[in-house]
């Protein structure tokens, strides 16, 4: 029964594993080849056990910041999602923080993250501001004009924030 | 399988888990991002599409906020989201709220998955963590000295 299993402990576990290579591309592939398999096989097995940690990590991503750190005591594997740089990722975007905040902390970010070899994309598929249909937009076709505009503007704007981060150092 | 009604909208026919079959409006079932791509694969031509780990009674409350969903227009938001808060409402418990959510994830519902996250958030946000460990069964796998560490560590968050 799915009531039963919700986010059991059990169940989590066995997706550890899913928060590591869990890109939302390579996710929708695996759905559908599961949904294509489940066609000819009918029957699934542990299906409902696949991701709940995704679940978890969107709940816990729309906590307030008290909450996320009384949470860290409720057990390792809440722990290391709380503390898990995908989470962080995830709370950034949204939290919606003082403009100050924001300008501190993608300061900090590009100065920890953002290597001069990285392509410009690749630079904003880091970014924890850009909007998450916006990044997926640029990653997956290069023709997008609006967007392309918009990610020049802002890669500008965080080449800046590093130069000012390394100022800082 | 695809069928066309009277006013040439096609439909789809949806199959849950315990093989009740739902006939939805195309444009219904592709507020599901999963379902799209399915139909735009071309699974839908070929009879139900199996949705393996949805149940009946999930899928129904499924469709309901798809056919609400894809039927407003941007002029009724402050109705939707009236419509919204009914609609978690009535899924009275953690338990129904996790289990669409766990669908609304699967079927790639963003508006869906957006809204019970929120609701189960707020739900979860002035327990303490054995509520929470209670609500979802989950053990405690921390030794006395880890929790005491832990705790310690973020002591601020429980005053």
């Amino acid at each position: 029964m799915i009531r039963e299993q919700g986010i059991s402990n059990g169940c989590y576990r066995k997706s550890v594993v899913v928060v590591v290579v869990g890109l939302s591309n390579k996710r929708k592939r695996d759905e559908r080849l599961l949904v294509d398999e489940a066609k000819t096989i009918t029957t699934s097995t542990n299906y409902n056990c696949r991701d709940p940690s995704e679940i978890v990590e969107e709940i816990l991503s729309r906590l307030p910041n008290k909450s996320i750190h009384r949470f860290r005591s409720l057990s390792k594997s809440w722990s290391s999602l709380l503390v898990g740089v995908d989470f962080l990722h995830q709370f950034r975007r949204n939290s919606t923080p003082p403009a100050a905040r924001i300008l501190k902390l993608r300061c900090r970010y590009y100065g920890s993250l953002c290597d001069p070899s990285h392509s410009p994309s690749h630079a904003f598929a880091l970014s924890p501001y850009y909007p998450s249909n916006a990044r997926r937009h640029t990653a997956n076709t290069k023709k997008s004009y609006p967007y392309q505009k918009f990610v020049w503007s802002r890669l500008t704007l965080s080449r800046n924030l590093q130069k000012i981060t390394l100022s800082w150092r | 399988m695809s069928i066309t009604t009277e006013n040439n909208e096609k439909m789809i026919t949806l199959m849950s888990s315990d093989g009740e079959e739902f006939v939805v409006e195309e444009a219904v079932a592709a507020q599901s991002q999963t379902i799209k791509h399915l139909i735009e694969d071309g699974c839908s031509t070929e009879g139900s599409i199996p949705l393996p780990n949805v149940t009946g009674r999930v899928l129904s409350e499924v469709i309901q906020y798809c056919k609400k969903h894809s039927s407003s227009d941007d002029k009724e938001e402050k109705e939707l989201e009236a419509w919204d808060a009914e609609f978690v409402k009535a899924a009275d418990d953690h338990v129904a709220l996790t289990d669409l959510m766990m669908a609304a994830n699967f079927l790639d519902i963003k508006g869906l998955l957006d809204l019970v996250a929120q609701t189960l958030a707020n739900m979860i946000t002035g327990k303490s963590p054995e509520e929470v460990r209670r609500m979802w069964n989950i053990k405690n796998d921390f030794t006395p000295e880890e929790a005491e560490k832990v705790r310690k560590e973020n002591q601020w968050a429980f005053e």
